[in-house]
């Protein structure tokens, strides 16, 4: 059962982080200020960490600084209610992974924890599988039972997305921020007209849906074809 | 501003030369004046014996004195004609000698037995002297104006480079760089002391923005705290209840409203964040080409859903210093709007064009477009950020639009694209 560390002093918020990620067999413990967090962080075990940038005693930022600077790589995920734009920046250099803005949605949080701690493989290999599912790198050609989908650009990213998180809930913001590149909100839905297409080529009819939408949440690539 | 004072200067020498050889004169015609005076208070009989002693004393003697007979003839005298246009009323004046090649100043007097006196002396050496004086002042004033402007020149340049570092940091401070302070000698002068005053007022700026930002983090930190315990509480009902049953209905529905909420909020801090808190000086070189073209193509599938034709056009291939995820978030809002109001078989186009000014960015759509009178409005509220909260849904992505170009000092315009609305963004380089 992965560990997971939260620093976070607001005791409400602390509580449904732990009920979520427990929810998802999580195990969590709850440290409410960086000073103690920061101790508790430096024992092993720990799977992924979950700051929030305001604690008493010892800001988030320089709790994960300084395991950084101990050599304490375990991922880190920052949450925040600064939403300036230059805050993320700031968050990341300190040496957080990910950068999550409250409020969120508890869905959110635990794709996110999911993805740090399973973060995806970047080796050398070009060919991606999962099931029947595989893409190919070089050749940018994406296939399901061997029958080429013929994606185009950003169909083909999303794609390479999911099968780097295979069985992950990948989420809306997640899909618009690392493969649009877009950090803001926008009304139309975007990304539902490029992953709706991207199912049409990915599952005919007659063919077990791979790609599920999780309500609220986001997407998930299935392996069970 | 140097040669102005040269000539100054030059005007005052020669003044001082006019006056100075003025007072020459007036020493003439008072010795003059003084002179006939004498004579004519002679006895008339002794006249001519004083005249003739006169002239032999000497070659010191530079006054001429004439007796004449009441018909204008010389009776004794080394002046032997009265000047033609002399009035006889003892005061001095000015005339030539009858050879016209010398200047005279003289003085006559018509004596009681008819005869008349004149005493006249050259004042041609005295014309030289005043001559002499601008002649010099002129010698003396070419180095003295070629040296005053090159002085001026010299402490142009000096002080322009100073005023154009001051203006290159105001510029820094503008973009942002609130940190920066102009540079103030103690004991400078007036322009230091400005600016000693100016960094007091930055400083005092610099401390009030401080406290603004202080207060905006505050507000975001107080809404989003119990926001956020609000929001997973929902949420964990809600799985409770499940998303079949009316409970579950009723949550999902509160979680949305949530959610609505904080978007407007959070827009509205990111605007007051771009309007305060971002520094111009981290810029970085963006394509715009680039931008353009990727907004287009990621927008494409959008767009061939609602059976609307969206192009790219472009025309020049332009780099502006900005920030490129604002660059995109300000174009991808105004394609996102454009597409939002277009009708069906419509069409939205994007164009970079190349401008003396800089790049031109404009997105056309063939929509119901924005009334003439209500542009200047429209981008008024935007200022304001007073969102409007009809159905159009325009106010608050434009607002962030607006707050983006801002930021990069590029001007906005909403123009009629007959039919349709156009959105322009005039950039530079």
């Amino acid at each position: 059962m992965p560990a997971i560390l939260v620093i976070e002093d607001n005791p409400a918020t602390a509580e449904e982080i732990r009920l979520e990620l427990t929810r998802h067999g999580f195990d969590v413990q709850v440290e409410v200020n960086g000073v103690a967090g920061l101790d508790l962080a430096r024992r092993p075990g720990w799977s992924a960490f979950v700051v929030d940038r305001m604690v008493p005693h010892l800001d988030g930022l320089s709790v994960i600084r300084t395991l950084r600077s101990e050599g304490i790589s375990t991922p880190a995920l920052v949450l925040s209610a600064l939403d300036a734009v230059n805050e993320r920046i700031d968050g990341l250099r300190a040496g957080g992974d990910d950068y999550l803005i409250k409020p969120f949605a508890l869905g959110e949080l635990t794709a996110r924890v999911e993805a740090l701690i399973r973060r995806p493989a970047s080796g050398p290999q070009t060919v991606l599988r999962h099931g029947p599912v595989e893409i190919d790198l070089v050749t940018r050609v994406a296939r399901r039972n061997g029958r080429d989908l013929e994606l185009l650009g950003r169909e083909f990213q999303i794609l390479e997305y999911l099968i780097r998180r295979p069985d992950q809930v990948v989420t809306r913001k997640m899909l618009l921020e690392d493969v649009f590149g877009y950090r803001f909100e926008l009304k139309t839905n975007l990304l539902d007209v490029h992953v709706g297409r991207l199912r049409r080529k990915l599952d005919l009819p007659g063919e077990v849906p791979l790609l599920a939408t999780i309500r609220g949440t986001g997407f998930r690539l299935d392996a069970n074809a | 501003m140097a040669s102005m004072f040269a000539m100054l200067m030059l005007a005052l020498f020669e003044l001082v030369a006019w006056k100075a050889t003025d007072l020459l004169f007036a020493t003439l015609d008072r010795s003059i004046s003084e002179q006939l005076e004498l004579l004519a208070a002679r006895p008339s009989a002794m006249l001519p014996f004083m005249i003739t002693s006169r002239m032999n004393g000497g070659p010191a003697v530079v006054t001429q004195v004439g007796l004449f007979l009441p018909d204008r003839t010389s009776e004794v005298g080394d002046l032997l004609t009265i000047p033609p246009d002399l009035v006889l009323d003892g005061q001095p004046h000015e005339s030539r000698s009858d050879d016209g090649t010398s200047i005279l100043h003289a003085a006559g007097k018509a004596l009681p037995d008819g005869r008349i006196l004149v005493v006249a002396r050259d004042a041609t050496e005295s014309l030289a002297v005043r001559q002499d004086f601008i002649r010099a002042g002129l010698t003396l004033a070419v180095p003295g104006v070629a040296f005053t402007i090159a002085l001026g020149i010299a402490f142009g340049i000096l002080s322009n480079r100073r005023l154009r570092h001051l203006n290159d940091t105001a510029e820094q401070i503008m973009g942002g760089a609130l940190s920066l302070r102009l540079s103030a000698d103690v004991e400078g002068d007036e322009l230091d002391r400005l600016c000693a005053i100016f960094n007091r007022i930055l400083a005092r700026l610099e401390e009030g923005m401080a406290a603004l930002r202080n207060a905006g983090e505050n507000i975001a930190h107080d809404l989003r705290t119990p926001l956020t315990a609000l929001r997973a509480r929902l949420e964990r009902a809600y799985n409770a209840a499940g998303d079949d049953t009316p409970v579950g209905r009723m949550i999902d529905d509160c979680i949305g409203n949530v959610d609505q909420s904080l978007s407007t909020i959070t827009a509205l801090l990111r605007i007051a964040d771009l309007q305060n808190g971002w520094r111009s000086t981290d810029f970085q070189p963006c394509n715009l080409a680039a931008l353009l073209e990727e907004t287009v193509e990621i927008f494409q599938p959008v767009a061939e859903e609602r059976q609307i034709s969206l192009s790219a056009v472009i025309e020049a291939h332009a780099y502006v210093d900005g920030e490129w995820d604002l660059l995109v978030e300000a174009v991808a809002n105004l394609v996102d709007n454009a597409l939002k109001f277009t009708p069906p078989g419509g069409h939205v186009g994007v164009f970079l064009r190349s401008r003396l000014e800089g790049p031109v960015i404009s997105v056309a759509d063939s929509g119901p477009g924005i009334p003439a009178e209500a542009r200047e409005s429209v981008l008024r509220r935007f200022v304001k950020l007073d969102i409007s909260r009809n159905s159009t849904g325009r106010g608050l992505g434009l607002s962030l639009v607006q707050a983006i170009c801002d930021l990069h000092h590029f001007p906005i315009f909403i123009l009629d694209n007959n039919p349709g609305c156009k959105i322009v963004i005039q950039c530079f380089r």
